[in-house]
């Protein structure tokens, strides 16, 4: 009889226990909304789902920085790549259409003059600082002979002192051991044009009475036929008049800069060039190594004025 | 029989290097830099054979070095013989109380060589030119040398290669200074 006898607090708990779920399940009002004491549960699963996602979310977005990083790096590295090499196009770019304005100008310059020349470009220089000259890249295979003349479009350079097979040696007007017959254009005065140092001359076996200012432009008297006629040689900065001297020391400044040079013309024959009565070569100025003084052969203001004798 | 061939074989090999030094002091670095200071590249053929050959050889190394250094620079043959005699001279003199062979001595030398150069052309030109020099550049006298000190240095292991190539035995003496 034993198996009759129930502790019946005991079966009344534990029937307390399964109803009150099944009430409470079968009293809510709206069958959608979930039992209100799921809403505590819901409130820490929603935030340990927020701080799940918020870390996948953080976890996900450091994993894509880091590929994006890598993928920043590559295409950083190409983009460089590519910057450097666009870089460099433009400077061969901008390199090729100063030469080619600087080569058009030398056309133009060659094809309205009648002289004879070859165009060279410079390979070299001097050793020595206290000497100057340059080395072009036109020998007697290409008809260059010593003694020839060597211009650029806008004045005289010098002429060729050593003439090799495939090159040869220029003595540029600067050069100490130079010498170029000149002419001051404004009063006709002829002097010899010697190199001082690198950047003046001196024109020489001036006499004292001789009419020398400063600011004449001296040109080639042209008398060799080395030189054409009244091509311009340099400025004149300086007259000195010594107290007991014959002569007067009278100082000029090339107007073409030797350092500057990198293309030249051989004049192989002159044909009697006169700049004083050609017309003017328009463009011609700015030329490599020419200083803008405006002293374009036959096209400058003081060239104008200047009457042949 | 064998030493002569070698002695040739290596002079001819220094020659070379001498053209080509003196090539690029006068061509390449011009192009590349413009005109102003320049290393004097044609001192240091002429510090090496100074400083690791006899006086006779360094001479006749020194004599052919006029013909290439005057092949380019409008210097008259008459300046190019003393300037460079007179170099060598120096380098010689130091050599037989101060330097000797290796890197440090090699450089040392060509920079009293680059000094000493444009100082012989100045002090010959006033002598035997007619039109002497009369600008000085100081900046230049300033930084010839040590441009040209660091290209001996970058230079040196180059002509001691040469001399290998060719089977040239280094000096005794400076085997031990050499770096």
């Amino acid at each position: 009889l034993n198996f009759l006898q129930f502790d019946f607090r005991k079966v009344l708990g534990l029937a307390l226990l399964v109803a009150f779920p099944l009430i409470s399940v079968n009293m809510q009002k709206e069958p959608i909304e979930g039992p209100s004491l799921f809403r505590p549960f819901l409130f820490v699963a929603g935030l340990s789902h927020a701080g799940y996602s918020g870390f996948s979310q953080t976890l996900r977005e450091t994993v894509d920085l880091y590929l994006n990083l890598i993928d920043i790096k590559t295409n950083n590295r190409v983009l460089q790549g590519e910057l450097t090499a666009t870089r460099t196009q433009l400077g061969e770019m901008a390199e090729l259409r100063l030469e080619n304005e600087r080569l058009l100008k030398l056309l133009g310059f060659k094809e309205k003059t009648k002289m004879e020349m070859i165009a060279a470009r410079v390979i070299g220089r001097d050793l020595f600082e206290d000497y100057e000259s340059i080395m072009i890249n036109r020998g007697e295979s290409n008809g260059v002979q010593k003694g020839m003349a060597v211009i650029t479009a806008a004045g005289v350079v010098g002429y060729v002192i050593l003439a090799e097979p495939l090159n040869s040696q220029v003595l540029l007007v600067t050069d100490r051991y130079a010498v170029i017959d000149g002419l001051v254009q404004r009063s006709r005065t002829r002097g010899i044009l010697s190199g001082l140092n690198e950047s003046q001359c001196a024109l020489k076996y001036l006499k004292r009475s001789d009419d020398v200012q400063v600011g004449d432009q001296v040109v080639t008297s042209g008398l060799d036929n080395i030189f054409p006629k009244g091509f311009p040689v340099g400025t004149v900065t300086e007259v000195v008049h010594d107290e007991y001297s014959f002569e007067q020391q009278v100082t000029v400044e090339p107007i073409v800069k030797a350092a500057n040079i990198e293309e030249v013309f051989v004049v192989t024959n002159a044909q009697k060039e006169d700049f004083e009565v050609a017309p003017p070569v328009t463009g011609a100025a700015d030329t490599a190594g020419a200083a803008d003084t405006g002293a374009v052969p036959g096209g400058s203001t003081n060239t104008t004025k200047a009457k042949a004798p | 029989m064998r030493s002569v061939s070698i002695f040739l074989a290596n002079f001819l090999v220094h020659l070379l290097a001498a053209i080509g030094l003196v090539s690029l002091q006068s061509s390449l670095w011009p192009l590349v830099f413009g005109k102003g200071s320049a290393p004097q590249l044609w001192i240091l053929p002429l510090c090496f054979w100074i400083l690791r050959r006899t006086a006779v050889e360094a001479l006749a190394f020194c004599y052919v070095l006029f013909f290439v250094v005057g092949s380019m620079t409008s210097m008259p043959m008459s300046m190019i013989v003393p300037v460079i005699l007179t170099v060598t001279g120096v380098i010689l003199l130091l050599k037989d109380r101060v330097l000797w062979a290796g890197v440090i001595h090699f450089t040392l030398a060509a920079c009293i060589g680059s000094v000493t150069a444009p100082m012989a052309v100045w002090g010959w030109s006033r002598f035997l030119e007619t039109n002497p020099v009369n600008t000085f550049h100081f900046f230049a006298w300033i930084l010839n040398p040590l441009l040209t000190g660091l290209f001996a240095v970058a230079s040196y292991p180059f002509l001691v290669w040469l001399d290998d190539v060719t089977q040239k035995e280094a000096p005794k003496d400076a085997e031990t200074e050499m770096l």
